[in-house]
């Protein structure tokens, strides 16, 4: 461990890790005390300061240190206390597969919600007897719009539900 | 709007042949063939938009400029997911503690 903190990226890292210690200190998430104040301790560590008494400067840590102090905390919250954080600087973007699911097929579903509305009026209209030549344009479009709807579903149901599954990416 | 009118036997070949399509693909998503399962899959996705565009919407038999506005659209969309992809198929240089790994079974999947 610690290696690859040595690259331009270290500072990031460094950032992702310290807007999570400042999550956990700010709300627990059910963490143990002790895990929290070393979480606090570590996110104070990360700047440099002046010791009051000795007016000696203390430097921050670099990215590499951090990583080691991480890592040390993860491994004794798990350890000896059986401890999960819930949040993860390695997630913070999420689950990246989860959250892409149900933004498509959410998206899908309006769409195809908005189709069905469309066609309750077409209905409306049609059992009223007031469906005439004058909807011919409003038939064709709504039927371009139905069939932007099915492509876009030929395509989400291949990525979604095929592909990543048994055979490709080891599946999840 | 284009006064062609399509006879309903093709409309119901293009149903039946992507009917035939959609279980294609999900057999061939059984075969194990590797990297080129993405590739089959995305082929045919790509064989039945092309049905739909030009049967059901007509394409086929519009006109050129009704075309160029198409492939216009498909072009645009090719630089969004340009642009997507290049947020995603970097991701991974950045670097992640391996102690949050081992806690989360998620965390170390995409990266």
């Amino acid at each position: 461990m610690g290696d690859h903190l040595d690259g331009p990226l270290g500072p990031w890292y460094k950032e992702r890790v310290r807007g999570q210690l400042a999550a956990i200190v700010a709300d627990a998430h059910g963490l143990s005390d002790e895990t929290v104040s070393e979480c606090r301790e570590l996110l104070h560590d990360m700047d440099g300061a002046i010791n009051e008494q000795t007016k000696e400067y203390r430097p921050a840590l670099s990215p590499v240190a951090v990583g080691d102090r991480v890592d040390k905390l993860l491994h004794e919250a798990e350890e000896k206390h059986h401890e999960s954080p819930p949040i993860s600087p390695a997630i913070d973007f999420g689950n990246m597969w989860a959250s892409c699911y149900f933004a498509m097929t959410g998206f899908h579903a309006l769409h195809v919600f908005g189709g069905l509305v469309i066609f309750g009026i077409i209905l409306l209209l049609a059992a009223r007897g007031r469906l005439g030549p004058r909807h011919a344009n409003m038939l064709e479009i709504t039927g371009l719009y139905w069939h932007f709807v099915d492509i876009v579903w030929i395509f989400l149901f291949p990525l979604l539900y095929l592909i990543g599954g048994r055979y490709i990416g080891g599946g999840h | 709007m284009s006064e062609h009118i399509v006879p309903t036997k093709i409309y119901i070949g293009i149903f039946v042949a992507l009917l035939l399509l959609t279980a294609l693909t999900t057999g061939i998503a059984f075969v194990d063939l590797g990297a080129f399962n993405t590739v089959a899959a995305l082929a045919i996705a790509v064989v039945k938009m092309l049905l739909v565009v030009l049967f059901f919407m007509h394409v086929k038999y519009s006109s050129g400029l009704t075309k160029v506005f198409i492939l216009a659209g498909v072009l645009f969309f090719a630089i969004l997911v340009t642009l997507t992809l290049a947020d995603e198929l970097t991701r991974h240089w950045s670097p992640t503690p391996s102690g949050w790994g081992a806690l989360l079974p998620f965390s170390t999947r995409f990266y």
